[in-house]
């Protein structure tokens, strides 16, 4: 899945890459209520959604389409059962694609000399991570599939947080695990000279830029790479792998959620301090729409195995439980709403909310403007499956 | 040198929340005491990425954080210095959750068997366990209490109505809202009535049960534009020139003192309690 530099394209577009815009006004509808009547951030979203569209765009090949997996025994006492996280996967593949074969059912998102790349997400810890049970689980039928594991890799932001969430070179041998921020053995994050080696693993030829910044610290600065407007993004994504199967975790984020979307904009760019308080819904809905995310990522899994409803995205274990449950399907708008659904009543059936907010769905809203999938519930076709 | 030894003691122990260590070889004999990491407001999103937010809003100043280990058994230990009293106790009470009991000697705290959390002065302190073992939970009530003993004297007071007036019943219940943040996180549904509000502070609290279920609020604004606002929003703008309480045809109900402040009542027993609050 190779595409023409950032640079290359937008000079054959004619398109300035200073081409600063604000929302166009269904955007900004679209948006509606997230920010009250304030004016919007200017960002370069035009650039994004200026690239043709590719057979493999977001939504992908289901759109609309989700599978929820269900099966009470799947975590025991805290404890997620491997052998029963694997069934629900491949449950959940066969009815997603319509395909009994497995690798088939597999084969319609990735082929053998794909580079594939697992989104997770680690940033919450061993309490509240991707499971390395489920990742196992994924590895595994990718490989039945014909994927082999040296074309397989695990990744995020922060190479140091997939450690310390389990995903080791000892616990998954032969798959690499790689993040943007790194350090070196002796834990610094400078090289002899004072440079970042997280600048070496990012993309300058493509970036979100938003017209807000924010300065970092000597200790901030290799959690964020640079300072300034310019978001980058991590060369994992532009370079090192052809095709993405995003891992998030079932969370809250406040009252709305972190799955799909902000596993992806959030995991993929630098930079990203600046823009959790003024665009945290555009973020969410505009940086999934550059080509490197938005024609990349081919399947969207929701580790809902054990997930929070409150206290998140960080780990809170007073609002840790199993959901045990899967989310599948190729449009990660559609699952994410799916996914809000299901915190909102919990947080409902634990008194935090009384009732679904409207606000929480806005960057889901916006990125259904986008094309990037289904927001709209009466759209979605939602499969549950009971495999307790 | 008499005078210097008791002058080290102190300094001593001031120190843990100044930088020293947070738990010491002391309080967890035979454990492995990590080296603590601190964090300060700009580097927060390096600790807790988006999760750095709330606590910005409320008031930050420093997260100590510390992992000890035993073997197998692991713990975690997360000492956040809040700008004041009342901003350890909003995070508390929006982090509170259902509790199994609390720590002797700490009234904002919360004790379950894999986690301690409590407020106490400026500090908001978490010990959490990292496996279920007997050993690490014992050692996560331990560790809070050697922790609780050095986080100052200071606990955060609600207002007399709650404390031991006629809102009381909700005292378990209290939350302390500052800002937009806090009330998307722990109250949405109270979103659109504080539209282009940003600053404000807000105890809260839900109490009693079916047809009894009573809300119950103190709102305390910047200016009293935000105060009409609020009220305009909450379909109650009649309120700010109200004598006394002003009740909806809902029954949801306000009274506005100095202009800024609001008292809010509504639900079950919102009519027995109106004539108490004055």
């Amino acid at each position: 899945m190779a595409f023409s530099s950032r640079r290359a394209f937008l000079k054959k577009a004619g398109i300035g890459t200073a081409a600063a815009v604000t929302l166009s006004s269904s955007g900004a509808r679209a948006a509606g209520g997230l920010r009250g009547d304030e004016e919007k951030t200017a960002t370069n979203i035009e650039d994004a959604l200026a690239y043709p569209r590719t057979e493999w765009s977001m939504p992908g090949r289901y759109p609309g389409t989700v599978i929820e997996t269900y099966d009470a025994a799947a975590v025991n006492d805290g404890v997620i059962d491997a052998v029963r996280a694997a069934a629900m996967l491949e449950k959940s593949m066969r009815a997603l694609t319509g395909i009994e074969d497995l690798a088939q059912a597999w084969s319609r998102f990735v082929q053998p000399g794909d580079r594939i790349g697992l989104k997770v997400n680690p940033v919450a810890g061993k309490l509240l991570s991707t499971s390395p049970a489920l990742v196992t689980a994924v590895i595994a039928q990718l490989e039945a599939a014909g994927i082999p594991r040296r074309d397989i890799m695990i990744w995020d932001r922060r190479e140091f947080q997939l450690h310390e969430a389990g995903f080791t070179p000892e616990a998954f041998p032969g798959i690499r695990i790689r993040g943007t921020e790194c350090k070196d053995a002796e834990g610094g994050f400078r090289d002899a000279n004072g440079r970042l080696y997280s600048e070496d693993r990012i993309d300058r030829d493509w970036y979100y830029w938003a017209d807000c910044e924010d300065s970092y610290d000597e200790e901030t600065l290799p959690y964020m790479v640079n300072e300034g407007k310019h978001s980058y993004f991590s060369s994992i994504v532009t370079r090192e792998i052809d095709k993405i199967i995003n891992l998030p975790i079932l969370k809250n984020a406040g009252s709305t959620v972190t799955l799909c979307m902000k596993n992806l904009a959030y995991g993929a760019v630098t930079n990203t301090g600046r823009l959790h308080k003024p665009l945290w819904a555009e973020t969410c809905a505009q940086v999934p729409c550059f080509p490197p995310l938005r024609d990349k990522v081919v399947l969207n899994i929701v580790d809902g195995l054990v997930g929070c409803y409150h206290g998140g995205p960080g780990a809170n274990p007073q609002f840790i439980l199993p959901y045990h449950r899967l989310l599948v399907g190729s449009d990660p708008v559609a699952v994410d709403r799916i996914g809000l659904s299901i915190v909102e009543a919990m947080r409902i059936e634990k008194n935090v909310q009384e009732k679904p907010s409207p606000r929480a769905r806005a960057f889901l809203d916006l990125a259904q403007h986008y094309q990037l999938g289904i927001a709209d519930l009466n759209r979605i076709h939602h499969t549950r499956i009971d495999m307790s | 040198m008499k005078l210097l030894l008791p002058l080290v003691f102190l300094l001593h122990s001031c120190s843990l929340f100044a930088g020293g260590p947070l738990v010491t070889s002391r309080d967890l004999p035979g454990w492995i005491i990590g080296d603590p990491d601190f964090y300060n407001a700009k580097q927060l999103y390096g600790y807790i990425n988006g999760g750095a937010e709330l606590y910005l809003e409320y008031g930050f100043r420093t997260v100590t954080a510390q992992r000890c280990t035993k073997a197998e058994n692991e713990l975690q230990v997360d000492v956040y210095e809040m700008v004041s009293v009342d901003a350890a106790f909003g995070m508390f009470s929006i982090l509170r959750g259902t509790c199994a009991g609390t720590l002797p000697g700490a009234r904002w705290s919360c004790v379950r068997p894999e986690q301690v959390l409590f407020a106490h002065d400026r500090y908001l302190v978490s010990v959490v366990a990292y496996d279920r073992s007997r050993e690490t939970r014992d050692a996560v009530t331990h560790v809070a209490k050697a922790l609780l003993k050095r986080a100052g004297k200071k606990e955060y007071q609600p207002n007399e109505l709650f404390r031991s007036g006629p809102l009381s019943p909700g005292l378990q219940s209290l939350r302390f809202l500052r800002g937009p943040l806090a009330l998307q996180s722990a109250l949405p549904e109270w979103s659109d009535r504080f539209k282009g509000i940003e600053r404000f502070e807000m105890e809260y609290s839900r109490f009693g049960d079916g047809a009894a279920e009573t809300e119950a609020a103190i709102i305390r604004f910047r200016s009293r534009r935000d105060a009409e606002r609020f009220l305009l929003q909450s379909n109650m703008p009649a309120a700010m020139k109200a004598k006394g309480w002003f009740v909806a045809k809902d029954g949801a109900s306000a009274m506005v003192k100095d202009g800024k402040t609001v008292y809010y009542l509504a639900g079950g027993r919102a009519e027995k309690l109106r004539p108490r609050i004055k």
